[in-house]
């Protein structure tokens, strides 16, 4: 059963079954999707369109999530020494020793600054553009304050009076990655949540999620697809396999252990 | 670790009585030292080297007496194969491998982890005793520890099934695919085939050529250690299986 299912559901089957019986399966392939966008078209690893599926995968969007939290570092311009270094940024605001109070005055999916009467002023850039960033102010006991731009892409920008530099540095160990997909068939939209480890099961087909990547419109999501030709005979071969090794060097000696012990009670 | 030197060293002073008292104690400080590092990693603790072969070291102490108990194993090279082993087990964690522990990479969260290492773990540690029978029956009474030797391999077979058919079914789950020809998947199969081939043999010949049958497992447990060390610590063979190293 194993061999049988895994033959039915090969690339090759799917070719003869494509030639031969008129169909038009997909065997294996990749699905690239932008964030907001729509697609059905699926594609081999080479980047060539394999064919298309009968219905449409729109992603919503794209997560990463981390165990580690993004690490600000306050620097002295002068000194260069560490004043501060903090796990995340506070919600609004956070006393620092010293006296020394941080403002988290705006956080932005794409942060741009634009002049304006000699004063430099955050604004959110085009939603189809990812660079996101913060403004932050630092009081000082003097009473002075100071203006911020952190952006999460390792670039930062303060008026040349201010005392500090303050870095970004990227959470670096992923917990998981995730597309909030919605399919589309015939006028009905079902959503559902692929992860790694977590994929898709939906219209013969397996969404597997397999990669991701990051261009000017935003992230993207690669899926595995893959046909569900022939799962449930290798699943069933595989039962009988452990049923069989199970039973054959566990339970059959066992058996025959107790038969023995009652042939000599008896 | 120490414990358990101690406990193998006790086979050679029976008069002593005090082998059994060390195996415990060695039992009970590996268990201690695998749930204190399970408190502190970030999930179950089957993740890096070291975290395989604490586990390793760890239910050395209960099959150890399972095999006692069950099949037995009460000669003085099964009790001195216990510490041993266990010895053997915990030297690379304690001093090989380093010992922090990692978050769990996306890869590796899955319902079917722990049951897919798990009963590889299970299935190691018992053909590591069928070897040391098989090593002892080389020298001394081979029929009697080949004996020893195939009802423990006997055992441990149907926990290397699973792991290999886990591992597909993880594997399709994962990657799309039952079958990806990764290193360590080609030496899993072949552990897998060699004892497979081990009970044909048996079966056709029982023990007319018991140094083959002792040979047989001996070249069985090789393969086993080069699945679990070799594949991963050598840059030989790179594969899907690299994040255990």
């Amino acid at each position: 059963m194993v061999i049988s299912g895994g033959l039915w559901g090969s690339p090759k089957a799917c070719d003869w079954r494509n030639r031969f019986g008129g169909a038009s399966e997909i065997v294996k392939g990749y699905l690239i999707l932008s964030e907001q966008e729509e697609t059905n078209k699926v594609y081999d690893a080479a980047g060539c369109q394999i064919g298309s599926l009968p219905f449409d995968l729109y992603l919503e969007q794209f997560t990463i999530t981390y165990y580690d939290s993004p690490i600000f570092s306050i620097v002295d311009k002068n000194t260069q020494q560490s004043l501060y270094t903090l796990r995340g940024l506070p919600n609004p605001s956070l006393e620092l020793e010293g006296g020394l109070r941080l403002e988290v005055l705006g956080r932005y999916k794409n942060l741009q600054l634009r002049r304006q009467q000699g004063r430099a002023v955050p604004e959110e850039g085009p939603a189809q553009i990812r660079n996101p960033g913060f403004e932050l102010k630092l009081l000082w006991p003097d009473g002075t304050e100071e203006y911020y731009y952190v952006w999460e892409q390792n670039d930062f920008w303060a008026p040349p009076s201010n005392r500090c530099i303050i870095s970004y540095s990227a959470p670096q160990m992923p917990r998981q990655y995730e597309s909030r997909i919605t399919v589309r068939r015939n006028g009905k939209s079902t959503v559902h949540s692929i992860r790694v480890n977590h994929p898709l099961v939906y219209g013969g087909y397996t969404f597997i999620q397999q990669s991701w990547g990051q261009d000017e419109k935003g992230y993207y999501s690669i899926l595995g697809v893959v046909s569900n030709r022939g799962f449930p005979a290798v699943m069933t071969g595989y039962c009988l396999v452990m049923l069989g090794a199970a039973g054959h060097f566990w339970l059959i000696p066992l058996i025959q252990e107790v038969r023995k012990e009652r042939r000599y009670s008896d | 670790m120490v414990f358990y030197a101690l406990s193998a060293a006790g086979v050679f002073f029976p008069a002593l009585r005090i082998r059994r008292l060390f195996w415990t104690a060695g039992c009970i400080a590996s268990a201690a030292a695998w749930l204190f590092h399970w408190f502190r990693a970030f999930g179950f603790p089957l993740q890096t080297m070291f975290e395989i072969f604490l586990t390793l070291g760890m239910l050395q102490g209960p099959l150890s007496w399972f095999c006692r108990r069950w099949l037995g194993m009460r000669d003085p090279l099964s009790e001195f194969a216990e510490g041993l082993l266990g010895f053997c087990i915990l030297f690379p964690a304690g001093f090989v491998f380093p010992e922090h522990p990692r978050p769990l990479p996306p890869a590796l969260q899955s319902p079917l982890f722990i049951p897919h290492v798990g009963t590889y773990m299970f299935a190691y540690i018992l053909l590591a005793h069928a070897a040391v029978q098989a090593a002892g029956g080389l020298f001394a009474a081979p029929v009697q520890r080949e004996y020893r030797a195939c009802r423990l391999v006997r055992l441990a077979f149907p926990f290397l099934t699973m792991g290999l058919i886990l591992g597909s079914i993880w594997a399709k789950i994962a990657w799309g695919d039952w079958w990806s020809w990764d290193p360590k998947e080609l030496w899993s199969l072949t552990c897998w085939l060699i004892y497979l081939a081990y009970f044909h043999w048996r079966a056709d010949f029982g023990v007319r050529y018991v140094k083959a049958n002792l040979w047989m497992l001996l070249v069985g447990f090789l393969a086993v250690l080069c699945t679990l060390l070799l594949v991963n610590l050598s840059t030989l063979f790179k594969g899907l299986h690299n994040y255990a190293g």
